[in-house]
């Protein structure tokens, strides 16, 4: 089962790097890409199966629920995000069809998540029976998802920003600015995706909950850092989606929103290396 | 047998002449069959657009080919010679390959990069090709002069850049919204400029279209021709706010839409955002405005100024352009060249004469014990029968020379006796 792991990891994390190199080309062409559309819509589709034979591969390999160790967790990762931005280009393609330019920044990211989930390929974590939990299962894959889907959304809500500014300075016919989605999109794009990543992360801390009244027996711990900043989190995409909603706030004031709130994300996903923190098992998460 | 071009172009003939001598598509059939009643015109293929008419033929003769040309375009549009023979040029061979590919590829175009050309040019070369107009030479050239056309488009950027104001003003709409499909636009001011750029937009998919206008009955008159709205100047601030794009170009003195206006205009539309395209001068729109959030504000000046950097950057994709067209140019002569008469000939005996040395020096190797004059017997032996085989091809392709379907045989005995390998 390893090899079969190994294996499809590495065709992964070629398939990866060749959508990269596709989706530069389509970037670099100029006017119809082409066959080369064709291929990027190829390779990453592959790419995703292929991270899904990994991740199967990894759950009968460990006998653990996946996303446990920080390899899988990687792979994982690389996934959400991956799949994510798909499920974008598929339904915005036809509508917007530079949605596409976005997987220029997309795949090279999953590229360097797998290469550091390679590292840490033989760190396997240990775990206490309680956390083999299916509620743990559906906790750490939401997480994981979540994420996935805020740095997707993070990525819309720069590309709103940047086209913003071009247009507003008067650049708005200069090459990127016309190669980059427009506005109307960028911003929608946002705002689905962070959705996405806050239904996710309300379920994260639901579940949180749950397994800590289980394991600790208190749902709550004001001094449990990763707990209090996931509800900043969690709580930060929800003005988002709030304001924007209902106080109809829009443009560079949401995207500023978004990208404050994608700081706490990163803040809380760094939190049990910088503070003392009870989420310990299998650093790197 | 020299290939001319001639005609003449937005470049050498005003707009009265170029019509006088345009034909219609579906009349180049009948075209074609006089042009090639001529004695002299082997092939003929004639490219007519608004901007250009031109002939390109293989002649037999290049002097008596271009008189008839001349006469051709006289007696076919009844009109007399000396009314255009001033604005007509006249090309031969290289030029002429030189000239059309520059044409096709849009180098020669009144708006360079423009992307009818190609297909104009693919459509005359189709019906002078179905037509049986068409011969080795015209067929090779005008595939080639396509392929060329086709490989500017893609290997330079000639055709990207917007090069007139209510095109740059789609573009960037399209930055701002996704498409503008079902989007409202509301006009102020009804003059030609604004016509412009609504074809634009409507063309687009954008609608409704809301026209406002000082005077009512105009607005109302522009509105119908876009099946629009019209809206009495006064209540423009109401209907403004749903409006996605605003065109302003009236002829004020002074601000139509001030900061205040457009403050009140967006926090009725919730700041949802929208484009201004200000099209006046003096300008119509305060420019402070472009500052408000969601508000996206373009003047006349920085339209200007996104065609003006575009048509510089197409000059300079323009250069790699002639660069590709002169290549091209290149290959095409070079294989021009190798169907005269004469290489033709002395490559064939070359290749016979090669032939002959190694099947001789085989049977020489063979024959070890014959004395020199036997040798001598073999060897005329050889000689005669390639001289004798090659007698009547060669004289009937010297005779061929000066006729119309010497391309056609020299081509033929290329190709049977792969001379181009």
């Amino acid at each position: 089962m390893e090899q079969v792991v190994v294996i499809f990891f590495w065709l992964s994390l070629i398939l990866a790097g060749v959508s990269t190199l596709f989706y530069l080309r389509i970037f670099f062409s100029r006017g119809e890409a082409g066959i080369f559309t064709q291929l990027a819509f190829l390779s990453s589709w592959l790419c995703l199966l292929s991270l899904s034979v990994v991740i199967a591969g990894e759950w009968l390999r460990t006998g653990l629920h996946p996303f446990t160790g920080p390899f899988s967790a990687k792979v994982f990762y690389s996934f959400s995000i991956l799949a994510v931005y798909l499920l974008f280009e598929l339904f915005y393609v036809r509508r917007a069809p530079k949605i596409k330019m976005i997987g220029v920044l997309v795949f090279p990211i999953s590229v360097l998540l797998l290469l550091v989930g390679w590292t840490q390929f033989e760190a396997t974590a240990t775990l206490s029976p309680e956390l083999k939990l299916f509620r743990v299962f559906i906790h750490i894959s939401s997480a994981l998802l979540a994420y996935g889907a805020f740095i997707v959304g993070t990525i819309f809500a720069l590309v709103y920003l940047i086209q913003e500014n071009q247009l507003k300075k008067k650049r708005g016919m200069a090459a990127t600015t016309q190669k980059l989605p427009s506005l109307e999109t960028a911003e929608a794009s946002t705002h689905k995706a962070l959705s996405i990543g806050f239904i996710f992360s309300v379920v994260l801390l639901l579940t949180g909950m749950f397994t800590a009244q289980l394991v600790w027996g208190k749902m709550w711990d004001w001094k449990e850092p990763r707990m209090v900043s996931a509800l900043v989190m969690t709580c930060a995409y929800g003005f988002y989606i709030f304001s924007r909603d209902i106080l109809g706030w829009r443009g560079r004031r949401s995207s500023y929103l978004a990208l404050v709130a994608f700081g706490v994300a990163v803040f809380t996903y760094l939190s049990p290396q910088l503070l003392p923190s009870i989420h310990r098992w299998g650093t790197g998460f | 047998m020299p290939i001319i071009g001639a005609g003449l172009s937005h470049k050498t003939a005003p707009v009265e002449v170029r019509e006088r001598l345009s034909i219609n598509e579906e009349k180049l059939p009948e075209a074609l069959e006089r042009l090639s009643t001529y004695d002299t015109i082997a092939e003929a293929v004639i490219l007519s657009t608004c901007n250009r008419t031109e002939i390109y033929v293989v002649a037999t003769d290049l002097e008596k080919g271009k008189e008839q040309i001349v006469n051709f375009l006289s007696v076919y549009h009844e009109v007399p010679e000396n009314t255009f023979s001033d604005c007509l040029y006249f090309l031969n061979e290289r030029k002429t390959v030189h000239h059309l590919f520059r044409v096709v590829s849009s180098l020669d175009s009144m708006v360079v990069g423009e992307a009818q050309i190609l297909g104009q040019v693919k459509q005359s070369y189709m019906i002078a090709y179905e037509n049986g107009n068409t011969g080795t030479i015209l067929n090779r050239l005008f595939r080639h002069a396509l392929e060329c056309g086709k490989k500017v488009r893609s290997d330079t950027a000639i055709g990207e850049m917007p090069v007139s104001v209510s095109y740059a003003a789609v573009q960037l709409a399209k930055t701002v919204f996704e498409s503008l499909e079902k989007r409202p636009v509301m006009v102020i001011g009804a003059g030609k400029m604004s016509e412009l750029t609504i074809k634009h937009l409507v063309s687009n998919g954008a609608s409704p279209i809301l026209v406002t206008n000082r005077t009512f009955k105009r607005a109302k008159e522009l509105a119908e021709k876009f099946c629009g709205i019209a809206i009495p100047f006064e209540e423009k601030f109401e209907k403004m706010s749903e409006a996605d794009i605003v065109i302003s170009s009236t002829g004020a003195p002074s601000y139509i839409i001030t900061r205040d206006d457009a403050l009140n205009v967006m926090r009725a539309r919730r700041f949802k955002p929208i484009f201004f395209i200000d099209i006046a001068v003096p300008r119509d729109v305060e420019p402070g405005i472009g500052e408000i959030e969601n508000v996206f504000l373009y003047d006349i000046d920085d339209l200007k100024a996104v065609v003006d950097e575009s048509l510089r950057e197409r000059k300079q994709e323009a250069e790699k352009g002639e660069e590709i067209v002169r290549e091209e140019v290149e290959k095409f002569m070079s294989w021009l060249g190798s169907l005269d008469v004469v290489p033709t000939i002395k490559e064939l005996r070359e290749k016979m004469e090669s032939i002959r040395e190694m099947e001789l020096s085989k049977a020489l190797s063979r024959l070890s014990k014959l004395d020199d004059r036997e040798k001598e017997v073999v060897k005329a032996l050889a000689s005669g029968i390639i001289n004798k085989v090659l007698h009547t091809p060669i004289v009937k392709l010297k005779e061929k020379a000066n006729e119309k379907d010497v391309y056609e045989c020299v081509d033929t005995i290329r190709h049977l006796f792969e001379l181009d390998k």
